[in-house]
């Protein structure tokens, strides 16, 4: 399969173009009139104003992609992992069948370390390098709204859909 | 140097007096290294419990570092902290000089960009390994297009085109400046040891491949500030 983490790049990137299209329009006069009255976050504005209030929505665009692409990351990861349990365990003796019962059950509550340190044939730094990615993630989830929690290493989008790309690849979950 | 406490620790009976017996420890490590260095101990809110963490500022650099008691009552475990926060002073010092100089050449090259009109700005950033400080920034007016030179963190995760390069794979990434704006955001990192700033050569060269990366330079920096004020 294709890297489930494709669907979310696409949507980053056709957002991230129509902001770059409502910049442009909003540095163009010839172009004032692609404003309209129902536009209202941006109508009332400057052309200075409006293009700096998208900037802004583009650096949370940017987190909330990173959060997007580590979500559906981990959920690929916990999915490919309980899949894995009745193809592990296939004859079904009623001492396996409760041992997988248990494991998918505890499986849900692994850190996503853990679930991640499950895959050994990805090389350790791979591995170590989408820790990075949750880290930011954790923060972009929980941490920016308040300016309280400092940030942990900053990470792109692009770097956020790389990294995590390769593990999966590497792990035979994508191609 | 210098070691204080907050006045939350220093009213902790139970904590100052710990905190205390460490203070030659942290001349022994952080006082050879900037012997001009202030720490001062801080007794922090760490979800449901108070959380000890250590901050150190010299000239222009800083560095926290939250301590457990484990750590502070194991000798090798605390100087292994010190040596970390020795580590971030140095990190810290090298990201916030580069970005003074690349806002300052950033300023003068953008004199050669036709109708551009130029502001100095200020950011805040807010790190787990340097704390709260503040940055120059520019923002760059050209006719009705606009565009910012913005630091965004001093601590990186490494991009992948970095560390694909066949000829950089020592490098690290000490921080990131972006340019943002219609065409934006155009990244720039601060690498070591190589040293200096660089951009991923496909932004302006499309046909480049995607792990070849160039120094910034005059030139560069105008093309990519165009690219940047036109989409």
């Amino acid at each position: 399969m294709a890297s489930p983490l494709d669907p979310v790049w696409a949507w980053y990137q056709l957002t991230l173009d129509c902001m770059r299209v409502t910049q442009r329009a909003a540095s163009d006069p010839n172009l004032s009139a692609a404003f309209l009255s129902k536009h209202t976050s941006l109508f009332h504005l400057d052309a200075g104003e409006k293009q700096a209030t998208v900037e802004v929505a583009k650096e949370v665009l940017d987190r909330l992609t990173v959060l997007d692409l580590a979500t559906v990351f981990e959920r690929t990861l916990r999915t490919h992992t309980t899949n894995s349990l009745p193809v592990m365990i296939a004859d079904h003796a009623p001492f396996l069948q409760s041992l997988r019962d248990r494991v998918e059950s505890r499986a849900k509550r692994w850190t996503f370390d853990e679930l991640v340190e499950l895959y050994g044939n990805v090389h350790g730094t791979v591995r170590g390098l989408v820790k990075d990615v949750i880290k930011f993630r954790d923060w972009a989830a929980h941490g920016w709204h308040t300016t309280a929690k400092p940030a942990p290493s900053n990470i792109t989008p692009k770097d956020a859909y790389q990294r995590p790309t390769d593990f999966l690849t590497a792990a035979g979950i994508a191609t | 140097m210098q070691v204080g406490y907050s006045l939350t620790l220093e009213q902790n009976v139970l904590l100052k007096p710990k905190a205390e017996k460490r203070a030659p420890d942290i001349e022994r490590v952080i006082g050879a290294a900037y012997p001009e260095a202030h720490a001062v101990w801080e007794l922090r809110k760490g979800g449901s419990t108070r959380e000890l963490a250590l901050v150190v500022r010299t000239g222009e650099r800083q560095a926290e570092e939250p301590i457990s008691l484990a750590e502070l009552d194991a000798n090798g475990e605390f100087d292994k902290k010190l040596h970390r926060v020795n580590d971030t002073l140095a990190h810290n010092g090298v990201w916030r000089v580069a970005v003074r100089e690349l806002i300052d050449h950033a300023r003068d090259w953008c004199a050669d960009l036709p109708d551009a009109t130029i502001k100095d700005e200020e950011v805040e950033l807010n790190e787990e390994r340097s704390g709260r400080y503040k940055l120059p920034a520019l923002e760059i007016r050209n006719r009705s297009s606009f565009m910012w030179v913005k630091p965004i963190a001093g601590w990186v995760v490494n991009p992948t085109w970095v560390e694909r390069a066949p000829s950089a794979t020592t490098n690290r990434a000490v921080g990131r400046v972006d340019l943002r704006g219609p065409g934006g955001p155009i990244y720039l990192y601060c690498l070591e040891p190589e040293g200096g700033w660089v951009y991923q050569a496909n932004v302006l060269y499309p046909e480049s491949a995607s792990y070849l990366f160039y120094q910034l330079d005059k030139d560069s920096f105008l093309e990519l500030a165009r690219v940047c004020l036109n989409g």
